[in-house]
Order: C-alpha cells, then sequence, then structure tokens
C-alpha cells in the first residue's frame, strides 16, 4: 500500500475507527471537532452510509410479537419523559396478553388495541360517525357558518355542511402535504447535485494530483539519469549556416553502459501537423532512427531508450511526416558530430 | 403497507427523515412506523453480534427506546435515518457483547444459552427491501474473500485495525490495504443505494 493517503483514505480510515472506537454514543451525533474539509466530512458520509449497508447482508430476524406492544406501551401516556430500557421487564408484563379468548398477540395495555395505537391520528378510523359530526359541528359554530336558532330549527340538515367541511379540510391537508413533499424533495434533489459537484471537484483534482506526482517522479528520474557518474554527455546545436531553428539547443546523454540513454531539446517550435520531429544516430554514413518526439512551447521535448547503435559517429535531428521516416527527407534543425563516437 | 412499484427504494429517505422529527415531538406512531420497517433488520445485525436470540431481542427494545430518548440528536448531514438505527443497534449489541465476554470470563465454567435458530422473515418483506439486499449481498460478494473478512471483523465484530490485524495474523499494513480497497469498492459497487440514503 502506498504510504501517501488522499482525502478519501483519511475518510474511509475515519470511519472505520470511529466505528471501532466508538463507545455506543458516536451513533448519536457526538461533539467533535468541526471538520476541516466539507470534502471529507461527504466521503465520511458516504463511507458511512457503505458500512451501515452491510447490514442489508443479513436475513432479517423476526422479533418475538410482544416486542413491539412492550415497546410502544411504554410510551404511551408517557409522551414527555424519556424510556428507559430498566423498564422493559414492567412494561413486558403490562403488555402481555390477558389468558382467555378475549386476549390477542396485537393488544396493548388498558385493552386499547394495538392497530389502534400505532396509527397516527390523521389517518384514525371515521366509524364514529356521532363522533365526527360533533367535531364538525364544533368547528362549524367556530367560524360561524351557522347560526344557533336554523341549528334549531333544521337539525336534520347538518350532513351536507358537514360533508363540505369535511372534504374542504381534506383538501386543504392534501394540498399542504403535497406541497411539503415537493418542497422536500426539491431540496434533497438540489442538495445531491451539490454533493455531486464537490465529488466531481475532487475527483478532479485527485487526477490533477496523480498527473503532478507522475510528472515530479518522471524528473526525479531523468534527474537521478543525467547525474549519474560516468555519464556522457553530446550537445546538440543548429548547423552553423542556415539554420532553420537557430533557438534550439539539445542534449544526448548517454549511460555508462553505453546503452542507455536520454535527449532533452529545449528551444524547438511545436512541429506542425501533421509532422514529427525525428532523432537519427549515423553509422558509417547511414542514418538509424532513434525515434520520434512532439516539441511543445514552454517545455523541453524528451526522448529515451535501452539501445543505440554501435559505431554511432553522428547525431542529427530533422523534421519528418508524422510517425517518422525510414530516412532523413528534410534539412538538420540540431547536430552533433565532432565528438560523437559511440 | 402498499409499495409503489415506481419507486427505487425500500423506504424514501425522507420518509424516515420525516418519522425521525415525529420522534422529536413524541409521536408513537411514528416509532411504530420505524419499529414496522426496521425491526427485522435491526434484530438481524444483534443477532449477528450476539448469537443468543434473547439479548438480540433486548437490544431492539434498547434500540428503539435509544431512538425515541435522543431523536433530537439525530443529525440528518451525518447519516440517514437508517443508518443511524443500524448503528445504535450495533453499538448497543457490541457493548452487551463485551459485557457478556467480560462475565464469561469470570465464570468460565457456566453453559451457555442454548442459541434458537434464526427465524427468517423473508416471506413478509417487502420486494423492494429484498432487492436492496439482493445488491448489498452482489456487492459483498464480488469482494475477494479477504478484505470482505476485514469490513465484518471491522463493522459486526466492532473490532479496531490493530485487533483484526492480530486476530488474523497479519500485518497492520496488510489490514488497512484490504480495510481501505474493500470500502472504495463497496461504495463504488453501492453508488446507487447511498445516493438513495441521501
Amino acid at each position: 500500500m502506498s504510504t501517501e493517503l488522499d482525502q478519501e483514505d483519511l475518510a474511509a480510515f475515519g470511519v472505520l475507527d470511529d466505528l471501532a472506537h466508538g463507545d455506543g454514543q458516536e451513533d448519536t451525533a457526538p461533539v467533535e471537532p468541526p471538520a476541516p474539509d466539507e470534502a471529507v466530512e461527504v466521503l465520511r458520509r458516504l463511507y458511512l452510509e457503505s458500512l451501515g449497508l452491510l447490514a442489508y447482508e443479513l436475513e432479517p430476524a423476526q422479533p418475538q410479537p410482544e416486542t413491539r406492544a412492550t415497546i410502544l406501551a411504554h410510551l404511551i401516556g408517557d409522551e414527555t419523559q424519556e424510556v428507559s430500557p430498566l423498564m422493559i421487564g414492567v412494561a413486558t408484563a403490562q403488555a402481555r396478553p390477558p389468558a382467555g379468548p378475549s386476549g390477542s398477540a396485537g393488544t396493548g395495555i388498558q385493552g386499547i388495541p394495538l392497530s389502534e395505537v400505532t396509527r397516527p391520528a390523521f389517518f384514525a378510523p371515521t366509524t364514529d360517525a356521532p363522533a365526527v359530526e360533533r367535531a364538525v359541528e364544533r368547528t362549524v359554530e367556530a367560524v360561524g357558518l351557522r347560526s344557533a336558532q336554523s341549528r334549531r330549527s333544521q337539525p336534520r340538515s347538518r350532513w351536507p355542511v358537514v360533508s363540505a367541511v369535511l372534504f374542504a379540510l381534506a383538501a386543504i391537508g392534501l394540498g399542504a402535504w403535497v406541497a411539503q413533499l415537493q418542497s422536500e424533495v426539491a431540496y434533497r434533489d438540489a442538495k445531491i447535485q451539490g454533493l455531486e459537484s464537490r465529488l466531481a471537484d475532487g475527483d478532479r483534482l485527485t487526477r490533477e494530483l496523480a498527473a503532478a506526482k507522475t510528472e515530479v517522479a518522471q524528473i526525479e528520474q531523468r534527474f537521478t539519469f543525467v547525474t549519474a557518474p560516468a555519464m556522457t554527455v553530446f550537445s546538440l546545436r543548429p548547423p552553423a549556416a542556415g539554420s532553420l531553428q537557430p533557438m534550439a539547443r539539445g542534449h544526448l546523454f548517454l549511460a555508462a553502459d553505453r546503452r542507455h540513454w536520454q535527449l532533452e531539446v529545449r528551444g524547438l517550435k511545436p512541429e506542425p501537423e501533421p509532422q514529427d520531429y525525428q532523432l537519427w544516430f549515423i553509422v558509417d554514413g547511414l542514418p538509424w532512427s532513434g525515434g520520434v518526439f512532439d516539441a511543445k512551447p514552454g517545455k523541453p521535448a524528451l526522448l529515451a531508450a535501452s539501445s543505440i547503435p554501435a559505431g554511432t559517429t553522428a547525431i542529427a535531428i530533422t523534421l519528418e511526416r508524422k510517425g517518422g521516416t525510414a530516412s532523413p527527407t528534410s534539412p538538420i534543425l540540431l547536430g552533433a558530430d565532432s565528438s560523437v563516437q559511440i | 403497507m402498499a409499495i409503489d412499484p415506481s419507486s427505487s427504494t425500500p423506504f424514501r429517505a425522507s420518509d424516515d427523515l420525516a418519522l425521525v422529527h415525529r420522534l422529536v415531538d413524541r409521536r408513537q406512531e411514528a416509532l411504530a412506523e420505524l419499529y414496522d420497517r426496521y425491526a427485522s433488520l435491526l434484530l438481524a445485525v444483534a443477532r449477528r453480534i450476539l448469537g443468543n436470540p434473547t439479548d438480540a431481542e433486548e437490544v431492539l427494545r434498547e434500540t428503539f427506546f435509544q431512538a425515541w430518548n435522543q431523536a433530537g440528536l439525530y443529525d440528518s448531514g451525518r447519516s440517514s435515518a437508517s443508518t443511524w438505527l443500524v448503528l445504535i443497534a450495533r453499538s448497543r449489541a457490541l457493548g452487551r457483547l463485551r459485557q457478556r465476554q467480560a462475565l464469561e470470563r469470570t465464570a468460565a465454567g457456566a453453559e451457555a444459552e442454548p442459541q434458537a435458530p434464526a427465524t427468517s422473515t423473508r416471506g413478509d418483506e417487502d420486494t423492494l427491501t429484498r432487492e436492496r439486499r439482493k445488491r448489498v449481498q452482489n456487492a459483498l460478494a464480488a469482494l475477494p474473500v479477504l478484505q470482505k473478512e476485514v469490513l465484518e471483523l471491522a463493522f459486526f465484530g466492532g473490532l479496531s485495525q490493530t485487533e483484526i490485524a492480530e486476530r488474523m495474523r497479519t500485518p497492520l499494513a496488510t489490514v488497512k490495504t484490504r480495510a481501505l480497497l474493500a470500502m472504495k469498492k463497496l461504495r463504488r459497487d453501492l453508488r446507487e443505494e447511498i445516493r438513495e440514503l441521501m
């Protein structure tokens, strides 16, 4: 494993450490130092959710039927107090269904059917028509929709009004609920887009960092190569007369093994498309291609290989068609011949 | 409960969030709904950690009591509500396991409680939860065995990486590499699931 950790690695290890060293309180939003980087927090969240999903690896297990009743029995009438696990035993006894035909596993304390206990008030059954009627009547009175006189004279005409009010209340409630859901969905979508954007930025930065590391490694490798002992350096310069690129300069570094070499050229103009610069080793007056390379503004052009023809007496660089040619077809741009003897 | 077949998640994370908010308002029906959604999942976690079904039931109760009591501390920015519940159950179960191990060390001769076979509720499980389970199981099956083992020891065993290295008789650096590779792969393979949770 690399000894250098990036943000993602640190986030993953942070989550693992939290899980390993938590004392049971970490899962309830502990007080901890502020995160140094929001991107790391996003990554930590992603890894925490990944680990949370491990629970789905397991086959689901069926709780005992009374467990649900036990828990809920404790909450009834105790809404404002905390519930202690130490009270479980008492609740279990209370919630256990009585012996006999009237008892059932779904019965909570005080004979209240569990289905009634757990159903949200919004969806409470409406079969108790008189009770509903009374409740709506109170509402109608409150908003002044009906006078006391008409109530006395027409006691049987309440249902149309009741139905209308019920419908109106239901419509208002449904509309508000839908609006809230839509708002929540929009908020979540925006949040996800923001997180994805941050992740994309993080990925881009990671790629840039990797590219920079690669470049540094290459530079270090070149530095090691060219500063090695017994290194032979051949200077490449434009021809004395009629130079096409008078500002260009190059060096060919030949290792002590007389096989490995690196070429570094500066000041070459970027080659026109579709052409490449080509390196030549001249042996007995015949050209041997050393390879093709590109030139970019402000950067040295580089070329390297692990073999060089024995008997090389000159080195040259020309501009050739894309991919190179078998022999030079254009004037020499840079060359070295006076000192070459390989 | 009717499941909308067009939905891609067993339970919308926003629904869970709303339920937790209602716990803060001391709404019992919200806890009942969370119980119906996650009790079998949380009990499975507790059983995996503890082995003992009686203890696991206790942990399940404690988990929902803690959720009821500490819903106000829940931070939706740190995890989804379902992950929050899973972590509570895991933490409770690991705490109980450590207590039990300490007791067992002092009473080594005591007989272990017979373990009841795990009862599956797959027949009652809704289709979308089954699909999520399948995707998670596939993602874990795609992990190399040793990487999966490291993750499971960390999550279900509550072990630190150092403890895992000792348990597996493996260098710590190797354990860290396995953990990192496993987590990255899991995060990548489960990205759709995670996105649904967020």
